[in-house]
């Protein structure tokens, strides 16, 4: 086996533009994709929790059928499917008239997001069924009404349940968003196809794809420790958690051995 | 004192699925008094109490709380007709109440919790409630812990607290279910020592509770509760005297 250190170094350190862009487009794909992702899952974790059976039904229909499909699935049917059957086509866009926002990034966008909002959806139903139920008497007592309710107890309470798990669907959305290179979209993993196919090193590229993924997320955990610390400050046993025990939770999981033991 | 009625439940029955849990109760509170509510657990202390701010809702009788009927309309035909969620939920601004796990939000300070209803439910501006919150602070002897979290205070510290949130929306009435059952006697003290102020200041009050020395000190009528009916009405005073189930009831308890 041969792998060209030097080749690997100057790529993992001396990026390129061609693949910082590449870098640069993944990250916004997955907090674009991520941020309407909540917002349609928001309303979709109302809507299952309604008084009204269609609404709810609705809703589980569409958690059903967003995590019966594989999202590769989703992405051809949107992008390439309803171009074909002449429903719906993507076009290029220019924002402010020059920044170019491809056909298939939108199509990534939208497909990794409501593929997004079916978790997001669960996450939040859960979220806001884990409220204490006398907390919601103590609004209604207030003379709260319902949409102020939800505005300013339920959600910020149920928010403690919601964050972890939604940071890690961030942490998954940002290596789902490699998907995109099926419909062309030049993303961290199709950027690096195509550097593999112009030089070869297929290996040292694609390790340095992992250690350039694994990077991100693993930022991203430092940077969810943090969020989940500054939000637990109300608890009543403050640093039970420390920060530091925090990140290692979100890197490698609660404690290996001890843990299992336990379970 | 005036003798209007602050409170009247008229033959209030509730059922939850095939279990009557009240019985045609039958109250009326005129605007200052201090009813003390007693009776063994699970005589339905709580869900009547819940039913006059329509926490829960009733099968037949009526409840007004000034002269307002609670949680329905009446049609000309004498029926009642559900009123909307939000019809509900502006009846409720001014039937304060306090629960026997307090029950501050605990993502907001003390302070947020006291001007979360005068802001959101009120209208009023964030000034004044932040200026009025101070003063109901300073008033249950929780001056220092405004910016405190529910959290970390004790829980007699957090029962002060739900009183200053529920006096915060000016109430006229206050419904006190249990307020002391979950503190220990010390603690039990303090708070009691809060709602004998207010029930001298004229609240109109209706406490669930089995405190004697607040009875003695505070209210002016006892209420005994049995199986979904009221079976006692006696003047506070007379509670030393009273013979029968509640004087058995009573002596029990001391
Ligand atoms: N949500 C509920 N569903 C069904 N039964 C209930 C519910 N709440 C209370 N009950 C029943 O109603 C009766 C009265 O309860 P409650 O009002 O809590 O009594 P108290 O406060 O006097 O102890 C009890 O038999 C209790 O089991
Ligand atoms: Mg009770």
């Amino acid at each position: 086996m041969t792998f060209d250190w030097h080749f690997f170094f100057t790529h993992l350190f001396n990026l390129s533009p061609g693949y910082l862009g590449a870098m640069q487009r993944t990250i916004l794909l997955a907090v674009i994709a991520q941020t309407l992702g909540i917002v349609l899952g928001l309303f979709l974790g109302i809507a299952r929790l309604s008084k009204f059976r269609p609404i709810r039904y609705a809703a589980a229909v569409y958690v059903w059928m967003l995590r019966a499909v594989p999202e590769l699935v989703i992405l051809m049917l949107l992008f390439t499917g309803l171009a074909a059957a002449e429903i719906y086509r993507f076009e290029d866009a220019y924002l402010f008239g020059q920044i170019k926002v491809s056909a298939g990034f939108q199509a990534a966008c939208v497909g990794l997001a409501i593929r997004e909002a079916g978790y997001m959806g669960e996450i939040f139903r859960n979220g806001i069924q884990s409220v204490d139920r006398r907390q919601v008497e103590a609004a209604k007592a207030l003379g709260m009404r319902r949409s102020t309710m939800l505005r300013r107890v339920i959600i910020p309470q149920a928010m403690r349940v919601i964050i972890p798990p939604m940071g890690n669907q961030f942490n998954v959305m940002l290596k789902v968003t490699s998907l995109a290179a099926v419909i062309g979209v030049p993303e961290l993993f199709q950027t690096t196809g195509t550097y593999a196919a112009q030089t070869f090193r297929v290996f040292e590229l694609f390790v340095g794809l992992a250690v350039n993924y694994a990077l991100m997320t693993s930022v991203w955990s430092v940077v969810q420790s943090v969020i989940e610390a500054r939000l637990s400050r109300h608890e009543a046993t403050a640093g039970s958690r420390t920060l530091l025990g925090r990140i290692r939770e979100h890197l490698i999981g609660t404690g290996g051995r001890e843990a299992g033991q336990t379970a | 004192m005036t003798t209007k009625a602050a409170i009247r439940a008229q033959d209030v029955h509730k059922w939850y699925g095939p279990l009557h849990v009240l019985k045609g109760i039958d109250l009326t509170v005129a605007t200052g008094e201090v009813v003390c509510l007693i009776g063994p657990s699970g005589s339905g202390k709580s869900t009547f109490l819940r039913t006059i701010n329509h926490l829960e809702s009733i099968q037949q009788g009526r409840i007004y709380v000034n002269d307002e009927l609670v949680g329905y309309r009446e049609t000309p035909d004498g029926r009642l007709q559900p009123l909307s969620e939000n019809a509900i939920a502006d009846a409720r601004r001014h039937i304060g109440m306090v629960f026997q796990d307090f029950n501050l939000f605990w993502h907001m300070t003390l302070l947020e919790n006291l001007i979360e209803g005068p802001v959101r439910v009120l209208g009023t501006s964030k000034e004044e409630a932040v200026e009025r919150a101070h003063g109901l602070l300073e008033r249950v002897g929780l001056a220092d812990k405004a910016d405190a979290y529910p959290r970390k205070l004790s829980g007699g510290q957090q029962q002060r607290g739900a009183i200053a949130r529920a006096l915060a929306m000016r109430p006229s009435v206050l419904l006190f279910d249990e307020p002391t059952s979950a503190l220990d006697p010390e603690t039990t003290a303090e708070v009691l020592t809060v709602m004998e102020e207010l029930a001298h200041q004229g609240m109109t009050m209706i406490v669930a509770s089995h405190e004697m020395g607040f009875v003695r000190r505070a209210a002016d009528r006892i209420v005994m509760m049995e199986h979904g009916v009221i079976i006692e009405d006696l003047p506070a005073d007379r509670i030393g005297t009273a013979d029968g189930r509640i004087g058995d009831f009573v002596r029990h308890l001391e």
